[in-house]
């Protein structure tokens, strides 16, 4: 039994394709590949195959991962090699690596994550700003309070909740690049502590009392950390 | 003909010294305060005439693009004015701009005309045509909203005259464009003018529930480049993506239309409410999923017409490409629509909205109609003059060469032909052989989740049941199979192209293919050792049926469905559904035996000669099977079990024994449901749903309609109404007040029963089913008298006098 890890890149209008949409394509994509999965014992087997971190609808990436096992006799040259044949525009195989049978799956050892938010290249009140200020500033607050909205509860109610998402928050920073300004930033990532980009999103624009339209403002995630 | 007025002669114009700039006239708006939108306006009509004054002194022309720019910027100054045009002008003449001056006095009235040249007045008010607000439309667009005015005032002298100037605006628009080389609206295109979809593509996509619904890039999905294809054509399923993508029929032609090297076909289908909202917000026309272009740029739009209740989808989808509803209102300049399908088989309803209708099998139609598009399109001739040629193939019909005339009391008189050459009858298209016909082996996956993510082979066409009631069953005789070798093929390649994990077979009745057996028997172990599941709809519950269900273990879960249709013996003979009690409960025994615990009975309300005791028999057939189950398993188990029963509507349809009866009225339907409710709700464990009344009523008004049902379903969908398949779209008071507003009575064509005399809307199509055939089964019906499967021996539907029924019979050749 060999366990495989892929590297991928998702960009261009498969961003708009969400996660359960990228396990059936994937699930696919083995199957036309010839790949056979090893699928899990029990009552309702599936194919033990994962993502190392879901990626929201919308978002781009240089850096996914989908880790499977199979009991093929298979190299790993050859898996990326069948993959990239078949798969659709903006889903970019760049490499197939091996990793360990035993120990937990890549999801359970995510760390942190990275990513860029760019930011549109005019909008009312950017012209003023001076970001790099800014950015400094946000993140010598001791605390960032967000309203965050709670998983639903048994009567399948949300609640608002305030979060401090500072201690979550490891770096911040604001460039120019190619006429946008992009925050790229590094946060908590994984089962343990967890903080997604929206939530940074949220809070630096009422920092920075900008009215963007979260339409207007696009997300890629640049790399993910795994606990040593 | 209107006399242009002009303030000023010649003689002035020529001792003219300068013409405003632009800057001058944005302080003249600004001075008079002409309201923010009408100057978005002047600022649209100006860019539009502008480019075309340039693109025409490119080739040779010699217009004064100073005199365009002036006078389209001012022309509307003065329009919250009474007589703006007069106020206009004299704020022009008194500044010295003569030729500006009379530009804006005429350009309200003035007449378009090919004879002589093309003047300055002639661009601006040509701006003015095709912009609405500050929005190019394009002329047809244009032109459909002032027709639409003059119909609103209902008078028909005003209407002809509008009608008239528009042929000259069109003629000279073509006149235009000829010189230039390219359409007005590619010109636009170029010119930055009209917007690309993909500019604000990105921003929607982020504002929509599942958007790659709109992103086309699927797998197998079909890129070639729109510049290069000879015909540009888009394939539309009027209703979501989900429901479209889910439909074989669509990826049939796709795959074949698309192997032809001249022809690139794209997708359409109707955008969600959500998608709906933002394109009409942001004003982005409605676009192929494949390359995203504007749906009225295509040569032709094809839509499939699965069931009556899609037709106001019809419409939303040409209103939001900006295409006119009515085909008269698209005379030039717009796609050709075309339309197939089931429902084509009755085409009245949309007579007026679509051009060419395709009747029977698409295959071998469609390639050879697009063809001869194609050639039209080469050789420059008018739509009329493609009309004429088209008609001529078997399988089209175009209605627009033939007129109804009505009786007093409202029923048609007969039908009268416009055009010499058009067929007196138009027959349908018949694919002979089914190994020919192309199956898609490289079908769509879409990225999103839809109705059916699965492979689909299809294993025959056509039924030899016979079922009354059953329009499928006629119209696609006669039955045609694949043969196994060939169905098997498709099954493993789609299976390697796609990926999927579950096959099906389609066809109307699973179990009729006269392989079954040994095709199950290659299937199943080629599914299982693929980890693929197989599923077989619609089985005929024998022995073998049951082998083969207790394999497939994925049946136990969905439960095992019956379709007795009817409650009582009787009434099954009456709609020649051939299935006996002994049948469902010997099945139904053996089901519970093997442990499924759960049965679903299909049955129709309001058959025609339909009584109580009938619909008895429906609650007695549920009782007695909760019954079974409780002597079966006497002493434990029996908790779970539970039966549905599905009570749909009869709608009487077109080309069926029964496609003269009346329908039930809603009061009747509802008394019926009512009355079931009670006798079933005391049985423990049964589950009783049913259609609602509403939109089957509607469905039956379409099915069976004549042409003047278009000014209905035109006035619904200006109403409101679309989506009326979904129960959280339907709009019945929408509907309710198009009836009203059109004057036009519902339940004459739902409720009334034809004789066999009268002139049906649809006799005009030949479905190759025999009329005495349909009459004699009719009256078989009345009598309670049944008709045998003509795979016993041939009944004589008629079909044997066009082709081969290789299935005549059938059950005779293998017992000799
Ligand atoms: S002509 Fe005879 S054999 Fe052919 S479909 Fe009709 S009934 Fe069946």
């Amino acid at each position: 039994m060999a366990r495989f890890v892929i590297d991928y890149k998702k960009y261009g209008y498969i961003k708009y394709t969400s996660h359960l949409d990228m396990l059936r394509l994937f699930k696919r994509a083995f199957k036309r590949a010839g790949i056979e999965l090893e699928y899990s014992n029990g009552f309702n087997p599936h194919p033990k195959m994962g993502f190392a971190l879901p990626l929201s609808l919308g978002y781009e990436s240089l850096c996914e991962m989908v880790e499977f096992e199979t009991e093929q006799k298979i190299t790993k040259e050859e898996v990326a090699e069948r993959l990239k044949k078949i798969m659709p525009e903006g889903l970019e195989i760049t490499g197939c690596r091996i990793l360990p049978t035993e120990g937990k799956s890549l999801a359970a050892l995510v760390d942190k994550a990275s990513y860029e938010i760019i930011l549109p290249s005019d909008f009312e009140g950017m012209a003023e700003c001076d970001f790099a200020g800014l950015s400094e500033n946000f993140m010598r607050q001791n605390e960032i309070i967000v309203m965050k909205l709670s998983k639903k509860d048994k009567r399948g109610r949300r609640t608002e909740k305030p979060l401090d998402i500072r201690r979550m928050l490891h770096s911040f920073e604001i460039s120019s690049k190619g006429g946008h300004q992009v925050i790229s930033m590094t946060a908590d990532c994984g089962s343990n502590s967890n903080l997604s980009p929206e939530l940074v999103i949220q809070a630096f624009l009422k920092f920075a009392k900008l009215e963007i339209p979260r339409h207007e403002i696009d997300v890629k995630r640049i790399g993910i950390e795994f606990v040593k | 003909m209107f006399e242009e007025i002009n303030v000023y002669d010649e003689n002035q114009i020529k001792l003219q010294k300068s013409h405003p700039t632009r800057s001058e006239c944005l302080k003249l708006l600004e001075d008079y305060k002409t309201p923010e939108h009408v100057k978005r306006h002047c600022f649209s009509v100006t860019a539009v005439a502008y480019a075309v004054g340039r693109e025409l002194n490119k080739n040779g022309w010699n217009l004064n693009l100073e005199v365009i720019e002036g006078a389209g910027l001012i022309h509307d100054i003065a329009r919250v004015d009474d007589k703006h045009w007069e106020v206009g002008a004299r704020i022009a003449g008194e500044l010295g701009y003569y030729h500006e001056a009379n530009i804006i006095m005429n350009h309200m009235f003035h007449d378009f005309s090919t004879d002589g040249g093309i003047t300055e007045l002639d661009l601006v008010c040509l701006g003015d045509r095709v912009v609405k607000e500050d929005r190019f439309v394009g002329l047809p667009a244009r032109m459909e909203y002032i027709k639409n005015k003059a119909r609103a005032f209902g008078n028909a002298e005003n209407l002809k005259r509008i009608e008239e100037k528009a042929r000259d605006a069109f003629a000279f628009a073509q006149k235009i464009e000829s010189i230039i080389g390219m359409s007005i609206r590619q010109l636009m295109k170029r010119e930055g003018i009209v917007k690309n979809v993909t500019e604000k593509l990105d921003s929607m996509l982020k504002k929509v529930e599942k958007p790659a619904r709109y992103t086309g890039g699927e797998l197998n999905s079909v890129v070639k480049n729109p510049a290069e294809a000879e015909l540009h054509m888009g394939f539309a399923f009027p209703d979501t993506y989900e429901i479209g993508m889910s439909y074989m029929g669509m990826q049939i032609l796709y795959n074949l239309l698309n192997k032809e090297e001249n022809i690139y076909c794209e997708r359409i289908f109707s955008p969600n409410s959500d998608m709906e909202k933002l394109l009409r917000e942001e004003e982005v026309e409605l676009f192929t999923i494949e390359t995203k272009t504007p749906i009225s740029e295509l040569d032709i739009i094809g839509f499939t017409l699965q069931y009556e209740m899609s037709y106001t989808n019809i419409l939303n989808i040409l209103d939001l490409g900006n295409i006119p509803l009515r085909s008269e209102d698209r005379e030039t300049d717009c796609p050709l629509i075309v339309a197939g399908g089931p429902c084509a088989y009755n085409p009245e309803p949309l007579a007026d909205i679509i051009d060419v209708f395709q009747i029977g099998d698409g295959e071998e139609l469609m390639i050879e109609f697009a063809q001869m598009y194609a050639d039209a399109k080469r050789e420059g001739i008018t739509k009329r003059e493609f009309l004429e040629r088209a008609c001529k193939l078997k399988g089209i019909y175009v209605p627009s060469f033939y007129k109804p005339v009505y009786n007093e009391d409202g029923t048609i008189r007969e039908i009268i032909k416009l055009y010499e050459g058009a067929p007196d009858r138009v027959e349908r298209a018949l694919v002979e052989d089914l190994n020919k016909a192309e199956f898609p082996t490289k079908p769509i996956v879409p990225f999103v989740e839809t109705v059916h993510d699965r492979s689909v082979v299809e294993t025959f066409r056509g039924c030899t049941r016979g079922c009354r009631f059953c329009q499928a069953g006629m119209i696609y005789r006669p039955v045609r199979e694949r043969s196994k070798e060939e169905i098997i093929r498709i099954c493993k390649e789609q299976l390697a192209n796609t990926g999927h994990d579950e096959l099906t077979l389609l066809s109307l009745s699973t179990s009729d293919y006269s392989q079954f057996e040994p095709l199950v028997g290659v299937l199943m172990p080629y599914c299982k050792n693929h980890n693929v599941s197989l599923s077989l709809p619609s089985l005929r519950l024998d022995n073998f049926s049951f082998k083969v269900l207790q394999e497939i273990q994925e049946y136990r879960k969905s439960g095992l469905t019956f379709a007795p249709e009817a409650g009582t013996q009787r009434l099954r003979d009456v709609i020649n559904k051939n299935i006996t009690e002994k049948d469902i409960f010997d099945a139904v025994e053996q089901a519970i035996e093997l442990g499924w615990t759960h049965i679903k009975l299909y049955f129709m309300i309001g058959h025609p000669y339909e009584t109580y005791e009938d619909l008895d028999g429906i609650a007695d057939i549920a009782s007695r099977v909760i019954a079974i189950n409780k002597r079966l398993r006497a002493g434990g188990g029996a908790g779970r079990f539970s039966v549905t029963v599905s009570a749909s509507n009869f709608v009487p349809k077109p080309f069926t024994p029964f496609q003269w009866a009346p329908q039930d009225t809603a009061e009747s339907f509802v008394e019926k449901h009512n009355y079931l409710s009670s006798k079933l709700k005391p049985v423990k464990g049964v589950i009783f749903n049913y259609h609602d009344t509403e939109t089957s009523g509607l469905e039956a008004v379409f099915a069976r309609g004549d042409r003047r049902l278009g000014e209905v379903l035109i006035s619904a969908f200006h109403n409101g109404c679309k989506f009326d398949s979904w129960t959280e779209h339907f709009n019945f008071e929408g509907w309710k007040k198009a009836f009203e507003e059109t004057g036009i009575d519902p339940l004459f064509y739902s409720c009334r029963e034809r004789s066999y005399d009268e002139v049906l809307p649809w006799s005009l199509i030949d479905g190759y089913i025999s009329e005495e055939f349909l009459k004699s089964e009719n009256e078989k019906a009345k009598k309670a008298i049944t008709t045998p499967d003509c795979r016993h021996y041939c009944v004589g539907c008629g079909m044997n006098r066009h082709t081969t029924c290789t299935m005549g019979g059938y059950y005779g050749k293998i017992r000799d």
